[in-house]
């Protein structure tokens, strides 16, 4: 199947950006390189409004001491890999955080494989998760926080409720919610409310 | 700093030299467009000039609203708009209101109420399904009625040089709510959260029917937000400016 896989980049060097860019379109037609971005921040001002599946990523951006991580700078979903894109020393434990790291020395081939390997990884995670899925029907790939704070979401509450109900953060509590919407495409809450119904979460 | 976007089809905009056949072999959702403008069918080989001048629609319209559906890239020229092609824009807007509300949401009602009295149906369900219709139509139906009774009798004011206080088309922008949302999810639902037991040439009758009027939604909410809004914004200004020189 071809399947095609949507890359965002963040890099500084604009050069760089485009040199990667057209050695990837020339060697495959699996990667769509769909966002181009000069910083974290320039990347940040439009996360919510992309869905890449593969994000290279040049790793001086982070702190190099690791301490935030680099999951939850880019604050994309757990789907999406990570890719450091490198052409100085990176430190162990930056660079542990990514799923593959590509350096400015490769050769355009040798790219093009390790990114192909790390997307593999991405659809046979998915293959697992439809297998989960036909195995417990009745779940519909919702852990069982994100039911439970579906199920406050279709009673009306708010998010600072639920936050309160669960004890979890207003933060932590929206990104269920992101997911939630993500994985059965309902966005309004009377149609979470139906789903909630339909599944006997709630009664009526 | 770059931010750009590949997967847009990066073709040039429609233009009044292209044969109207053409365009619309190209993007079939053109077909209700011209419908709503009053063209008539049997184009021949005429261009899109030509096929609008026969029918005395405005050309510049009519490509303006098939390139806003059509290119997320498209901005219309506001100074190139006269009057009373803002008054043919109006008509329009309205024709498409009266279409969704009489003749789409009518017969997805329809859908339902089959789905939903179904043999096979749980009432416990169809109630559920039905009051989240009920619940959708009740509101499309104020979008649009706040539409037809506000906004555009507003608009047709300004047209004719009057600007009526309190209110502008700023004011719309702001409040302009989504109506193809609560769409999708009902489409979601069907398509993956419906029990078994229902029947499924309804089913996919209904929600072809959904995926369509969707298109029709977002394009529609589009004509408005890029087209009629900076039109009115465009008047309102010229207004303000003679009122300031007089
Ligand atoms: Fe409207
Ligand atoms: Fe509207």
């Amino acid at each position: 199947m071809a399947v095609k896989f949507r890359i965002a980049i963040i890099d500084p060097s604009q050069i760089l950006r485009a040199g990667l860019e057209t050695s990837l379109s020339q060697i495959s037609g699996k990667f769509q390189i769909l966002w181009s971005f000069s910083s974290l921040s320039h990347y940040s001002s439009f996360a919510d409004e992309i869905d890449p599946d593969i994000i290279i990523v040049n790793p001086a951006l982070f702190d190099p001491s690791g301490a935030e991580t680099i999951k939850s700078i880019l604050s994309n979903t757990e789907d999406t890999r990570i890719i450091a894109f490198s052409y100085t020393h990176t430190s162990d434990i930056l660079i542990r955080q990514f799923d593959s790291v590509i350096s400015i020395y490769d050769t355009p081939a040798e790219i093009a494989l390790k990114i192909e390997k790390t997307a593999g990884s991405l659809s046979s995670d998915s293959d697992k998760k439809y297998q989960k899925q036909s195995g417990h029907p009745e779940s519909y790939d919702l852990s069982d926080r994100e039911l439970e704070v579906l199920v406050s979401v279709a009673k009306g509450c708010t998010n600072k409720e639920i936050a309160g109900i669960h004890n979890i953060s207003v933060h932590t509590v929206i990104s269920h919610r992101k997911n939630i919407v993500r994985k059965t495409g309902i966005k309004s809450v009377s149609g979470l409310t139906v789903y909630a119904l339909l599944n006997g979460l709630i009664e009526q | 700093m770059v931010y750009y976007c590949k997967s847009e089809d990066m073709r040039e905009f429609y233009s009044g030299n292209e044969k109207m056949s053409t365009l619309v072999n190209g993007s079939y959702m053109i077909i209700k467009i011209l419908s709503r403008l009053g063209i008539k069918p049997g184009f021949g080989e005429s261009s899109v000039n030509e096929v609008c001048y026969a029918n005395s629609v405005s050309a510049k319209i009519f490509l303006a609203i098939c390139n806003i559906a059509d290119f997320n890239q498209y901005k219309p020229e506001m100074d190139s708009f006269s009057k009373s092609e803002t008054a043919d824009l109006v008509r329009y807007l309205r024709l498409s209101h009266n279409e969704f509300m009489n003749k789409d949401i009518p017969s997805i009602e329809l859908c339902v109420s089959k789905i939903t009295s179904s043999a096979g149906a749980n009432p416990k369900h169809s109630k559920i399904l039905q009051h989240f219709f009920e619940e959708y139509r009740d509101e499309l139906e104020s979008h649009f009625t706040y539409e037809d009774k506000t906004v555009f009798p507003y608009v047709t004011g300004i047209l004719s040089g009057k600007r009526e206080k309190g209110y502008s088309i700023e004011k719309f922008e702001e409040n302009h709510s989504n109506i193809e949302a609560k769409l999708s999810d009902l489409k979601n639902i069907l398509l993956k959260y419906l029990p078994a037991g229902y029947p499924h040439d309804v089913v996919y009758d209904l929600l072809s029917r959904l995926y369509l009027l969707e298109e029709e939604f977002e394009n529609h909410a589009r004509v408005e937000d890029f087209l009629l809004v900076p039109l009115v914004a465009h008047l309102e200004n010229s207004i303000k400016s003679i009122n300031h020189g007089s």
